[in-house]
């Protein structure tokens, strides 16, 4: 084997940030107002599992492309993994915690465990906070990349097993419950 | 009541749909500091000066790690056992060598994870590097042969060699699959904290709470008993989490100098070189075969990668050793090459899903050499004897996973001829592929506590991974005590309860099961001679055998005489009455018969002819894993195995820069997975029969088997869709233009 050149690594000269700088932010979470604050660079995710301790919302790829963070942010479907926390001050934030009604499950919920969404159960959060919002999308007329056509307005009882496997994509699972949770969503937006 | 064989939704169900279950990194620790690894950017040579100095006066920074400050380790215990397997034997941060890419060089500890990865950049690392040496075309040349690890390295029965040379067809050809990472959604995490006497509670995603323990304990010099492992909830194992990986040792140190518990979780691109993998293989077979189809002969030989330090050997000849009967000889022979990476570990499925690939393609191969049907081929070389050891295998449903799986999915109405079948312009391809898996016995304990209020509690050192731990023995249980499953709660994964096995091999329900099933049988005996023998025996006189027990309540046969568990308990002044449980099997190499899980499996491809994108059009898996304690939860784990092997097939592949010697995709957008849009529905049998050898519950393994063999029936699709055999997983698309 031969010596090759030396490298050297890191950014030494790089200018330390001076102070531990944090700022304070609003969100109203599952329908309460938290108050924090947080160091600009902390991510959604950071901030609601570390800050406010709710770890239901999942860490796995943090970097948007596995869809295990997902929350709502007024509404919508959002990776918390790819947002920062300061940004969505003032912000109505829906986390997994937050679906369940007096006791009740959310119908998305309780179709996971019968139809067995989910065996290591992390993806999950994840995939149900997808899935409720995606029905939303389905209920508001939006296509998707498997409507066969876009000319219309997409209606929700187009909602295929082929639309569901394309809306759901974004969420991976690794023990690969796919066609079961294909199964639960079908039988919530039936339901809904 | 019979709660075993229903299909019943997991008991841990609500707390996984509600977010309230809690995994490695969800435990809420006053205190916690949070750690971030620096690794090396080389992979072969040393650090000449690592000057952290910058990253010690970075806000909320606790203390750098290096290998100067680290303090010093135990080696790994040799032989390696699974009691306490390291996942490799170079420990990190002892010396300023480099063996492989993404190795760790430092250790930041801060007060907020951010804090933590900020410093790590501000570390300035000085490298001699050297080329390193990577698993690629001079493979061949430099394989050598590795100390014996799980299995002999080589087997030979009777004359391979011979019986390949004289016969009538000969099929020899070489199948490669490649470096592949387990991805499991939930990154490697651990959270160690020191009491003040001393013990370390280390909360860990591992699949064997009782080997980190040991392991921990010889490393790191601490008596077993000062030592707890936590593991309630797994994201996912897949053989990843069953060994002791370097990062859990740094944060158990860590925690210990500084006093405060230590937080590690690593990042998705560490996942690629902090723990394991499973490596490339190059595999050439040899098939002889009469012209009836029978096979005369098989020789299997295989080369995969490891580390300079290391032999860690993938077993792809075990296959060959058991799945058909052969008559004149089987050879197989391992080979390894040391290369600048970190150490492979088992992968769902370990061994067999890549031994599978060459075997079933060859047989595929051989069967349109000679011009047979690929599941008359198989039939015509099923067997009741192990080949291999020479013993009858204990129950082999592979003549019932060929008929039932062939039936369900029409194979009779499949044209032979490739390129024979279309749909549209898209060309349609049907394959199959035979699979066998290994049964492995490991000893278990558990205990059973029936309560005054008539519930009862499982306890047991064993994991819940996604198999549905929690829920099968609650249903073991309750059928054994006779008790409603909703009277019956689990606890497991922490090491101060009863000793279990690693969760890995699919012999949890085996294994594990059995312990809770004798545990359950010692409370239910122990009730039953309160009522002959207790104070105020309601069944005094009587006879065990005549005492019948349902729904929490003990009955006299033939009488009216009866009384609840909860009664007894109070009649006989007791809180609590305890049973425990301690199965020991002989190990299965020892065993009067050869124990074997089986599948048949079938899989229709939809091929584009001018872009060669194979998309899975539907699949049929017939499995024999003895009697399925629940179809439910059995069910998912076959679809996810099956999809498991569809990335195998398909999608994954770890790539090696050729010069750098570092994993390069190491996110999920370089490295393929399946998505929900990838999978079509998918249909499950279970043909097996309840297998005393295997277990006295019945079961054998089933989580593994399904993964295996999906390769091959999907590569023999794509054969038989295109003409074109393509022996390199995984088949994208260029190998088909």
């Amino acid at each position: 084997m031969n010596p090759a050149a030396t490298v050297t690594r890191g950014t030494g000269e790089n200018t330390v940030v001076g102070d531990d700088a944090r700022v304070p932010i609003g969100l109203t979470v599952n329908g309460r107002v938290r108050t924090m604050t947080v160091e600009p660079r902390t991510t959604l995710l950071d901030a609601l599992r570390d800050e406010l301790g709710l770890t239901g919302t999942k860490k796995a790829c943090d970097r948007g492309e596995c869809g295990a963070c997902t929350v709502h942010v007024d509404g919508r479907r959002l990776l918390s993994c790819m947002t920062l926390a300061a940004m969505q001050d003032g912000k109505q934030i829906t986390t997994i915690e937050g679906l369940e009604r007096d006791g009740n499950l959310h119908a998305i919920q309780a179709a996971f465990i019968e139809h067995d969404g989910f065996q290591c159960g992390f993806c999950t959060p994840g995939q149900i906070m997808s899935a409720v919002a995606m029905i939303e999308e389905a209920k508001a007329d939006w296509p998707s990349a498997a409507t066969t056509d876009v000319g219309r307005p997409f209606t929700i009882a187009e909602l295929s097993a082929a639309e569901i496997r394309e809306r759901m994509s974004g969420n991976l699972c690794r023990c690969a419950c796919y066609p079961n949770i294909v199964d639960a969503v079908a039988e919530a937006a039936a339901r809904s | 009541m019979n709660a075993i064989g229903q299909p019943i939704s997991r008991f841990d169900g609500r707390l996984k749909v509600t977010g309230a279950a809690r995994y490695t990194a969800d435990i809420p620790l006053a205190d916690a500091t949070h750690a971030a690894i620096v690794h090396s950017t080389i992979a072969n040579g040393r650090t000449v000066s690592i000057d952290t100095t910058t990253a010690e006066k970075a806000p909320g920074v606790f203390a750098v790690f290096t290998h100067r400050t680290m303090p010093r380790m135990n080696p790994t215990p040799k032989p390696w056992s699974h009691l306490h397997p390291h996942g490799q034997s170079y420990l990190p941060l002892q010396d300023d060598q480099i063996h492989y890419a993404g190795q760790p060089v430092a250790l930041v500890v801060a007060g907020t994870l951010d804090q933590a990865a900020y410093a790590g950049t501000l570390i300035r690392v000085e490298y001699d590097a050297r080329r390193p040496v990577v698993f690629g075309s001079q493979a061949t040349k430099e394989a050598v042969d590795p100390p014996q690890f799980l299995w002999p390295v080589a087997s030979s029965v009777g004359d391979a060699d011979k019986a390949v040379a004289a016969a009538a067809v000969k099929i020899e050809q070489t199948y490669t699959t490649s470096d592949r990472h387990h991805n499991q959604m939930e990154p490697h995490a651990t959270t160690a904290a020191w009491d003040a006497d001393g013990t370390l509670t280390l909360y860990e995603t591992t699949q064997h709470i009782f080997g980190t323990r040991e392991l921990l304990s010889i490393v790191l010099g601490i008596p077993e008993e000062k030592i707890n492992v936590v593991s309630q909830f797994l994201g996912g194992g897949f053989g990843g989490k069953a060994y002791v990986w370097p990062h859990t040792l740094l944060a158990a140190l860590a925690a210990k100098v500084l006093k405060r518990p230590v937080r590690l979780q690593l990042t998705r691109a560490q996942m690629y070189a902090m723990v394991g993998h499973q490596p490339a293989t190059i595999q050439t077979i040899a098939l002889g075969a009469g012209k009836d189809g029978k096979l005369t002969g098989i020789r299997h030989d295989s080369i995969s990668p490891t580390p300079i330090f290391d032999s860690y050997i993938e077993y792809a000849g075990l296959v060959s050793r058991s799945l058909w009967a052969v008559s004149g000889g089987i050879t197989t022979k391992h080979k390894v090459v040391h290369v600048h990476r970190n150490t492979p570990t088992a992968m769902r499925s370990p061994h067999e899903a890549l031994g599978h690939f060459a075997l079933e393609s060859a047989m595929d191969e051989l069967a349109y050499a000679i011009g047979i049907d690929p599941v008359a081929l198989r039939l015509r070389n099923d067997t009741q004897l192990d080949p291999h050891s020479g013993r009858p295998f204990s129950t082999r449903a592979m003549r019932e996973c060929l008929r039932a799986g062939g039936a369900r999915f029409g194979w009779d109405k499949r044209t032979p001829e490739p390129r024979s079948m279309r749909d549209g312009r898209d060309l349609i391809g049907q394959g199959m592929a035979g699979a066998i898996y290994t049964h492995w016995r490991w000893p278990a304990k558990a205990r059973v506590t029936l309560k005054r209020d008539g519930s009862a509690v499982v306890e047991t050192g064993t994991h819940e991974l996604g198999a549905g731990t929690y829920t099968v023995m609650q249903q073991v249980a309750a059928d054994t005590l006779g008790l409603a499953p909703e009277k019956v709660t689990v606890r497991l994964g922490d090491t101060r309860l009863p000793a279990s096995h690693a969760s890995i091999g699919s012999s949890t329900m085996a294994n594990a099961g059995a312990s809770v099933m004798l545990a359950a049988k010692a409370a239910r005996d122990r009730a039953i001679d309160l009522t002959l023998t207790g104070r105020n025996a309601p069944f005094a006189g009587a006879v065990r055998g005549d005492v019948l027990i349902s729904d929490g309540r003990l009955m006299l046969a033939r009488t009216n005489l009866q009384i609840t568990y909860a009664e007894l308990l109070a009649r006989n002044g007791l809180a609590t009455l305890v049973g425990d449980g301690d199965y020991d099997p002989v190990e299965e190499a020892n065993g009067p018969k050869a124990v074997f899980s089986f599948a048949a499996v079938f899989a229709e491809v939809r091929v584009d002819p001018d872009l060669g994108l194979v998309r899975l059009n539907r699949f049929v898996g017939a499995y024999d894993a003895g009697r399925i304690i629940n179809p439910k939860t059995a069910r998912s784990q076959a679809i996810g195995g099956i999809i498991w092997g569809v990335g195998q097939a398909l999608l994954e592949q770890s790539e090696t820069d050729p010069v750098l010697g570092r994993f390069l995709n190491r996110n999920y957008s370089g490295y393929l997975v399946p998505t929900n849009a990838d999978i079509p529905q998918l249909e499950t049998l279970f043909v097996g029969e309840f297998d005393e050898e295997a277990s006295p519950l019945g079961a054998k393994g089933l989580g593994e088997l399904t993964a295996v063999s999906v390769a091959p029936a999907i590569a023999n699709a794509v054969y038989h869709a295109t003409g074109k055999r393509v022996r390199e997983l995984p088949i994208t698309v260029e190998k088909l233009l």
